[in-house]
């Protein structure tokens, strides 16, 4: 592959808005605190990892993004701090971006909806509709860049933050773009959470146990973003990155993954996992015993929840973060997505 | 940074599958469009008792075919994808696609209403997981990767309503560059109730005829459907003996951060994108012979694109195919291509139908009303979204 790299990170999540605090809040074992999200159409409240309020104000007064959901505000800090911590000035010729989300402006969807049903389509809002297009968050972070070029927003389930990496990657690649700012965002909403649980994969409990084993299977979720900036200079190159398998049928994950892996070359010393204790983790863990079993295993999601669109993004920040720190030479990230997907990538550190 | 032209590859069209509410498949369309037929009636779908607009473009339900009892779960986007993948993938043959870029804006939405109308009502959860699986945007293109045993990567784009032609252009871009061979692209997108209460909210529907380009026009109205095209490396698909229905040969994108739904009205999106088509194809605007518009006969749109093709273009033919079957939003690049394909396959002119008095601000040739037998060579085709996405592909006839 041509030499790309990753220039520049930014991360927004239950445990704050830096990366190098949080990455130290998850060596030590710090977990975020939980919050209840309330239904108006159950009988219980679902257990939640929310980003703290102060850690998503930077854009709140912004003409842009005043009316905007949180999604749209995780995405803007994540983005922009991206950009900074790369050196490239905002409004920069040849920058594009590559989003990835899961639901979207779901809490906005989801109000609009309930409107709708509740009111009657005569009292549907006019400002609350545009939000709840998939492509929202990019088009206010296009806004604040003074874009005017490439702005793609992918959709797909938690490895979709690893297939807008691999859009930039290609992008960057033949030229198209000189930078590539790829973001991966998702917030929370109690409609997702009862979703979830209808099918099996939520826990209603504090914790979330990857590789957990049997018993108390499910994943508690959460909600941020995460930014890489993409390049053809900077410390930390990609080395390879999947543009990702379907699975047919759930069975088949780990047999998925396992090409992945292999396609993706040479093992890591270290993989970040995608395991959040739901029944996709036994495929996961058997298919890195089978094709990276010297890796070294680390998993963010028991500190950090599963944020969904934004998780593999979340892992490829926070492996870079390490390799910068210059404790590992490479690193993979592996996840299958609860809808049918797997990837993963390689990072290493420059010589 | 441009990419180096001495190292493009052509990139041939050597499959096209549409289902559209103007027909199913490619000679249907074919025939619709070449009659000017409007496919636009009421809404039954849903209460459309409290909107403005109560009219669509509904794609006929009585298509869906195969073994209906194991696909019965299924969302309607699914069975249209279906049905316009098996047939955008016959001319396959030994070609291997590494990738597939689909385009939605909405995914399974109407199934996301059903899931909350039954937490509302209380009603009993049997189908509910179901409707969960079946929502999401990826779900349509798995089973239409499924139902015609087809396994490769996918990526969806949620770009709104360019999100077919970026699906497109982006495949083009990988094509031409050489990372890749062979892949399917295309757009999909079914009608739901929030998608087109939203419109109606935003009073960018319309009560009356969707009237493109006219000076009375009053506002869009949906559709559905969708479109899938085979993009191949020209020269492995000529070494395979492939019939090759077209070559797409520029692409060009642009955001226009105005307004989150509204463009600048300058014009300068729509500009850009058609400037940057011309130029990725390496030809002047006297070069291209027909524009098949975006042209959705909101005030914003028309005006806008109307002032972009008239400074640019000239005189050129152009024709917005949305008046007769409706606005199917990440549908509508794809089924666009399509219909761009049968105009340079076919020789002829789509029409504009239902208009009355042509805008006087444009300087453009509107196909009005009837299409027209033209021997045309190159075709540039439009789309613009929310978000100020807009996107423009040109193909070429063989």
């Amino acid at each position: 592959m041509d030499r790309v790299t990753i220039s520049g990170i930014g991360l927004v999540s239950p445990l704050g808005a830096d990366v190098a605090v949080t990455w130290e809040k998850i060596k030590a074992g710090e977990r975020a605190s939980v919050s209840l999200l309330t239904s108006p159409l159950a009988d219980h409240d679902f257990p939640c990892l929310t980003v703290p309020r102060d850690a998503a104000r930077d854009y709140e007064r912004h003409p842009r993004l005043r009316r905007s959901s949180e999604i749209s505000h995780f995405a803007a800090i994540a983005g922009m701090n991206a950009l900074r911590d790369a050196g490239i000035e905002p409004g920069q010729e040849g920058i594009g971006i590559v989003f990835g989300v899961s639901s979207g402006g779901v809490r906005y969807t989801t109000r609009f909806y309930s409107d709708v049903v509740t009111s009657g389509a005569a009292t549907a809002s006019p400002l609350l509709f545009p939000e709840t297009v998939y492509n929202a968050p990019a088009s206010h972070l296009a806004a604040l860049l003074g874009l005017d070029g490439i702005s793609y927003t992918l959709v797909g389930d938690s490895v979709v933050g690893l297939s807008a990496l691999a859009m930039a990657v290609d992008l960057v690649a033949t030229g198209e773009l000189e930078h590539c700012v790829v973001v991966a965002c998702e917030e929370s909403e109690w409609i997702l959470c009862e979703a979830f649980r209808r099918s099996r994969f939520f826990v209603r409990s504090d914790v979330t146990r990857p590789f957990g084993g049997p018993g108390n299977r499910g994943t508690i979720f959460s909600e941020g973003a995460a930014a890489v900036v993409v390049s053809r200079t900077g410390s930390i190159e990609i080395e390879a990155v999947h543009r990702g398998l379907p699975f047919f049928k759930n069975r088949e994950a780990g047999t998925a993954l396992q090409t992945v892996l292999h396609d993706l070359g040479t093992p890591p010393e270290m993989v970040f996992t995608g395991a959040n204790g739901t029944a996709f983790d036994d495929a996961e863990l058997a298919a890195l015993d089978s094709v990276w079993p010297q890796a070294e295993r680390s998993n963010i999601k028991a500190a950090l929840g599963e944020s969904v669109g934004a998780s593999t993004l979340q892992q490829t920040v926070l492996a870079t973060h390490l390799l910068r720190s210059g404790s590992q030479q490479r690193a993979g990230i592996s996840a299958i997505g609860y809808n049918a997907m797997v990837s993963g990538a390689i990072l290493r550190r420059s010589a | 940074m441009v990419s180096d032209p001495s190292k493009h590859r052509r990139v041939a069209v050597t499959g096209c599958g549409v289902v559209s509410p103007l027909g199913i498949g490619m000679n249907a369309n074919l025939e619709a469009l070449r009659e000017g037929r409007d496919a636009v009636r009421e809404v039954t779908a849903f209460d459309v008792s409290q909107t403005k607009c109560k009219t669509a473009g509904h794609v006929d339900a009585g298509f869906i075919s195969g073994d209906i009892r194991r696909r019965r779960r299924l969302h309607p986007a699914s069975h249209l994808l279906i049905a316009a993948m098996a047939e955008a993938v016959t001319g396959l043959g030994t070609a291997k696609p590494e990738l597939c870029i689909i385009g939605t804006t909405s995914g399974g939405m109407s199934f996301g209403e059903s899931f909350y109308r039954a937490l509302r009502d209380r009603r009993k959860s049997t189908g509910l997981a179901s409707a969960v699986v079946n929502y999401t945007p990826q779900k349509p293109v798995l089973d239409a990767l499924s139902a015609t045993q087809l396994s490769m990567p996918i990526q969806i784009i949620a770009n709104a309503c360019a999100t077919g032609t970026n699906a497109i252009g982006h495949a083009f871009s990988l094509i031409r560059s050489g990372r890749c061979q062979a892949v399917l692209c295309g757009g999909y997108d079914a009608l739901s109730e929030l998608v087109f209460v939203g419109f109606d909210a935003l009073q960018a529907s319309t009560a009356e005829k969707i009237r493109p380009f006219d000076a009375q026009r009053s506002g869009l109205v949906l559709g559905e459907g969708a479109a899938v095209l085979s993009l191949e490396n020209w020269e492995s698909a000529e070494q395979r003996g492939a019939q090759i229905l077209g070559e797409i040969t520029g692409y060009g994108v642009s955001t226009d951060t105005y307004n989150l739904t509204q463009p600048h009205p300058s014009g300068i999106g729509p500009k850009l994108a058609m400037q940057r088509a011309l130029a990725s194809a390496r030809i002047s605007p006297g070069d291209i012979d027909y524009i098949n518009a975006h042209g959705t006969a909101t005030q914003f749109n028309d005006a806008t694109e109307g002032i972009a093709i008239s400074e640019i273009f000239g005189k050129v033919a152009v024709s917005s195919t949305k008046s007769m079957m409706g606005h199917s939003l990440g549908a509508a690049g794809a089924i666009e291509a399509a219909f761009s394909l049968l105009a340079l396959q076919h020789g002829f002119l789509p029409p504009n139908i239902n208009l009355v008095e042509p805008d006087p601000q444009n300087t453009f040739d509107l196909v009005a009303n009837s299409a027209r037998p033209a021997p045309i060579r190159r075709v540039l085709s439009n789309s613009f979204g929310f978000g100020g996405t807009n996107a423009a592909i040109v193909l070429q006839r063989n």
